[in-house]
């Protein structure tokens, strides 16, 4: 609990800090008025000094409730974890392929995946919603709405439609 | 020997002929039956650029008889839509708009880090000239550009134009001014033309430099007087209002769109496009909806287009310091 | 003389046709406003004049009814202006109240539209001046007072609300710098140039990180929202008188000015309502006046925004513009002189956003029946739904698979704030008015060439900055005799 609260909190200091040394580059001042790293400049010093508060908070504050919460995790372990970093690995996935693949196969792929391995949804279910949800809404889109969903990078793949 | 030497004389005669005759009928067969020709448009669906082109793909598509397609790829003031043509086959089949400044500027301003360079593209023609415009309020003191010229000098940097966007063809207009007559603004950059406009209205601002298509309304309602187009001619849509020419200021800006295509396109797809592109703009049909939209047709072909991209890349490399520096 | 024509039969059923097809465009993702309304632009080409302007322009405020549905529903914004909503209205579907939240946020818009356009009959004149008061430095004084509310958003904690506070404002910096051109946080990469798209970014921060703490239990076993009474209760109707009518006139204001979007309505209504309630702890929560208030902005935002194009012919929002472009292909140039030339067409149009607007209630009502059925399908299924709905809806928008990108890492970085009980409010309220309120400063500063007075010259400018300033004290002073409480809280965050 302290502890992640504690390194969440750092991130942002380490955050702040190397958003002012990124700011400091930018012109500061100029002839009319403030130029392009003036904001950034002074919002990472505040976040900066904020970020110092906060830990503050954490530090004081913490020994009490430490004990009576225990050293229960923020963050999920064991199954939970596999479900997010899988969620995590299937919109990757689309990010890698939808353009190489095209929008029809990639989303095919990732809804039967989303389906089958964490929604533990029947294999003619999954195929029907996987189906509908990328052939049937690639239709739907691209002939309808005009909304231009990548078509496959591979040629023949293309030819075929997908 | 001499044999020979003619036998490999004739062999690559033949296959000179024989790849003339690949390449011509090539453009002969430009565009395939069945193939699409794919129009990049980087600027988001709905916009005067937007709008324009589609008027133009569905002209050149009933010219053409093949599929012309507007795709979409706005961001980053077109740069996204350029990286894309730049990258795309040189056969003909993708092409884009292109929007002069804007993509000048993306070429000579190292800030952008562009992927491309002018020669990158190769220039098809000329669509629109949407003229540049200098305005006041109807109520200013301002009658004519000498007048304001004349204010600006005595108070350097103490009237207030406005752009529609930084380094836009406006922008540009405003540096060309400084640089031709010595007078110095306080260049005031807005993001579109509507809330230039509003503040304009509202007395904010002095002077409001946009295009002629962003101030119909405004010139129809007598909210505003335009002291001036920059362009070598008047404007269709705005008869009997002075040229910066007439009023001896050569100044020439606004948005120039025309089209490109990646460089390397082979010259007989380039003159059909091209020609096409003419014949389109020549329709009765794409005048008027152009007309409508307040876009002056421009045609240039592929050669006067490269014309102006050449001279219009000089004089943005030149004030692309001073873009940065007000 | 206007109702006789937005009655006729054929008016009729195209404003019929123009609400059905923005509510669609609303609940769809991918397409926003202004590209949906571009896109049916053709559509309308063979209509006659009056009847392709009744259209579109039902299309346009339609799609304010239907991008309420997916918030509420999914915890998926179907457009900006209605990612507030997902604060309370999902919270609200949880609690089995997202039929309540759908029928209040239908009359809300629907009064919001009605009151916009009122103005537009009886006070165009009039607002129109007030609209021109609003050069770049009122602007600026407007974006402070907005930004000073900010407090007024804290949970528990004021340092976090605060903390988020100024990360949106880092965020809102990313882009090409507005006066010098140089690129500020771009990583090099063109697609930030302009900035952090807005939809995949609150995609991933609401829908994305939901879905992301679900997961921690099982998706399988998740069981969708309840779907409860599809009614609003008594109290919750009391509940929204108020909002709705400071939501109908915030909403009408901000919509005669250019230059202020319909998010910055819906966001600056939660924001006061929060100030306003007498129960500020609830929002979050799912408080009714989180839903009724900024619904009834963004609707009497879409409305307000046309009286400028009739008035003074500006569009006043970038969908505006697309049907600008829409009266310019019918060879109509908007604008005041159009009342003269073709009052007939003129008044037609704006009877029939009377007409249209009550289609809209007629047309969403019964409809929210239909909706809340979607909370039946399982989770185990729903769950990938809006995945699909999602990256469809970050990549649409501008063809653009980084902005898919942008939604996973905003839906982790939504789900790591949501573990340390992080406000989300804060952040996208000063992501959406950061970049206006740096612009108009430093555009106030290129009017006046560096010389800060300009800011206290204008007596408008100086009475917003005035406000702002008590509003911030009067936040401060409810925080700091409470700092000890402040300290507690964090002990027993996020557990």
């Amino acid at each position: 609990m302290r502890k992640s609260r504690l390194i969440a909190s750092s991130i942002f200091l380490v955050f702040s800090a190397a958003l002012m040394i990124a700011s400091v580059s930018m012109e500061y001042y100029s002839s009319i008025g403030p130029g392009p790293g003036f904001f950034p400049f002074w919002l990472s010093l505040i976040l900066g000094l904020l970020s110092i508060i906060w830990i503050v908070q954490i530090v004081r504050s913490a020994p009490a409730s430490a004990k009576t919460e225990g050293e229960e995790t923020l963050f999920p372990r064991g199954g939970g974890l596999l479900r997010i970093l899988s969620l995590f690995g299937a919109l990757c996935f689309m990010i890698a392929f939808m353009e190489p693949l095209g929008f029809q196969l990639a989303m095919f792929a990732f809804l039967a995946f989303l389906l089958v391995a964490l929604g533990h949804v029947k294999t003619w279910m999954t195929l029907i919603i996987a189906g509908i949800g990328s052939f049937g809404l690639f239709r739907v889109f691209t002939l309808l709405l005009d909304v231009q969903l990548p078509q496959s990078a591979i040629r023949f793949l293309a030819a075929i439609g997908l | 020997m001499i044999l020979s030497s003619l036998r490999m004389r004739v062999t690559v005669l033949a296959a000179a002929c024989m790849l003339l005759a690949a390449v011509s009928a090539g453009a002969q067969a430009f565009p395939a039956k069945n193939k699409a020709i794919t129009l990049i448009v980087g600027f988001s669906a709905g916009g005067s650029s937007d709008a324009g082109a589609r008027i133009l793909a569905s002209g050149m598509e009933k010219v053409l008889g093949a599929k012309v397609e507007v795709l979409n790829k706005p961001g980053a003031s077109g740069q996204i839509g350029y990286t894309m043509l730049s990258q795309a086959k040189p056969n003909g089949y993708t092409i884009g708009l292109a929007s002069l400044p804007g993509i000048m500027v993306s070429i000579m301003d190292a800030d952008r880090k562009a992927a491309y360079k002018k020669d990158s593209f190769q220039p098809i023609g000329l669509q629109v000239l949407d003229a540049g415009v200098l305005a006041v309020k109807a109520d200013s003191p301002y009658q004519s550009i000498k007048d304001l010229i004349e204010d600006a000098k005595a108070r350097p940097r103490k009237i207030t134009v406005s752009t529609t966007g930084l380094q836009t063809g406006d922008h540009f207009s405003i540096l060309q001014l400084q640089k031709l007559t010595g007078a110095e603004f306080a260049i005031v950059h807005f993001d579109g033309a509507g809330t230039a406009m509003t503040s304009l209205l509202g007395k904010k601002i002095d002077a409001y430099v946009g295009n002629v298509g962003d101030v119909l309304s405004q010139l129809k309602s007598g909210d505003i007087r335009i002291l001036g187009v920059m362009d070598t001619q008047e404007s269709p849509f705005m008869p009997g209002v002075k040229t910066f020419e007439s009023q001896g200021i050569s100044l020439l800006g606004g948005s120039w769109r025309g089209y490109l295509a990646p460089a390397g396109t082979p010259k007989a797809i380039v003159d059909k496009l091209s020609a096409a592109m003419k014949t389109a703009l020549e329709t009765e049909e794409v005048k008027s909806s152009m007309a409508k939209l307040g876009l002056q047709i421009r045609y240039m072909n592929a050669e006067e287009y490269t014309k102006i991209w050449d001279e219009y890349g000089t004089v943005v490399k030149e004030l692309i310091p001073l873009s940065k520096n007000k | 003389m206007g109702f006789s024509v937005a009655l006729s039969p054929g008016n009729l059923l195209y404003a019929f046709l123009g609400s059905a097809f923005g509510t669609l465009i609303g609940v769809l993702p991918g397409i926003g406003p202004a590209a949906g309304t571009a896109l049916l632009i053709p559509l309308t080409a063979r209509l006659p004049p009056t009847g392709a302007i009744i259209m579109l322009t039902a299309i346009f405020y339609g799609t304010q009814y239907g991008g309420t549905i997916t918030s509420i529903l999914l915890n998926v914004p179907g457009e900006a202006a209605s990612a507030i909503t997902c604060i309370d209205g999902h919270k609200m579907a949880l609690k089995g109240r997202a039929g309540a939240a759908l029928s209040i946020a239908a009359i809300g818009s629907f009064i919001g539209g009605l009151f916009a356009t009122i103005a537009l009959v009886f006070l165009a004149g009039p607002l129109t001046k007030v609209a021109l008061e609003f050069g770049p430095v009122e602007f600026f004084a407007l974006m402070v007072l907005g930004i000073s509310l900010l407090m007024g958003l804290a949970g528990k904690s004021m340092v976090k609300a605060l903390m988020m506070g100024i990360l949106g404002l880092i965020l809102a910096m990313v882009g090409m710098d507005p006066v010098r051109g140089a690129p500020r946080f771009t990583f090099g990469r063109m697609e930030l140039m302009d900035g952090l798209n807005f939809v995949p970014v609150i995609m991933g921060l609401f829908g994305l990180a939901d879905i992301l703490e679900n997961a921690e239990e099982s998706l399988s076993s998740t069981v969708s929202a309840k779907v409860g009474s599809l009614m609003p209760s008594k109290q919750e109707i009391k509940d929204s008188v108020g909002p709705i009518a400071r939501g109908s006139v915030l909403g009408t204001v901000l919509g005669l000015i250019p230059g202020m979007t319909g998010s910055m309505a819906s966001f600056l209504s939660y924001s006061t309502e929060k100030k306003a309630s007498k129960h500020p702890e609830k929002f979050g929560q799912g408080a009714i006046e989180g839903v009724a208030g900024p619904e009834t902005a963004n609707n009497a935002h879409a409305n307000g925004a046309l009286i400028p194009l009739f008035t003074l012919g500006i569009p006043a929002s970038p969908t505006v513009a697309v049907l600008m472009g829409a009266f310019l292909m019918n060879g109509l140039i908007p604008g005041p002189f159009l009342f003269r030339e073709q009052p007939e067409l003129v008044w037609g149009v704006i009877a029939s956003f009377f007409v249209g607007n009550v289609i809209l209630l007629v047309l969403n009502l019964p409809l929210v029946g239909v909706w809340v059925k979607m909370l039946k399908i399982p989770y185990s299924i729903l769950f990938a739904v809006i995945l699909a709905f999602m990256v469809i809806g970050a990549y649409g928008a501008e063809s653009s698979i980084f902005d898919v990108f942008i939604m996973l890492l905003f839906g982790i970085l939504g789900y790591a704030l949501k573990k340390f009980d992080f406000p989300l409010a804060p952040m996208i309220l000063t992501l959406i008015l950061g970049p206006t309120m740096e612009r108009s400063l430093r555009r106030s500063m290129e009017m006046s060439q560096g010389d800060f007075s300009i800011l206290f010259a204008s007596p408008l400018a100086a009475t917003l900055l005035v406000i702002s300033l008590v509003v911030l004290v009067s936040s401060a002073l409810k925080v700091f005799p409470g700092t000890g409480k402040g300290k507690s809280d964090s002990g027993s965050v996020g557990k």
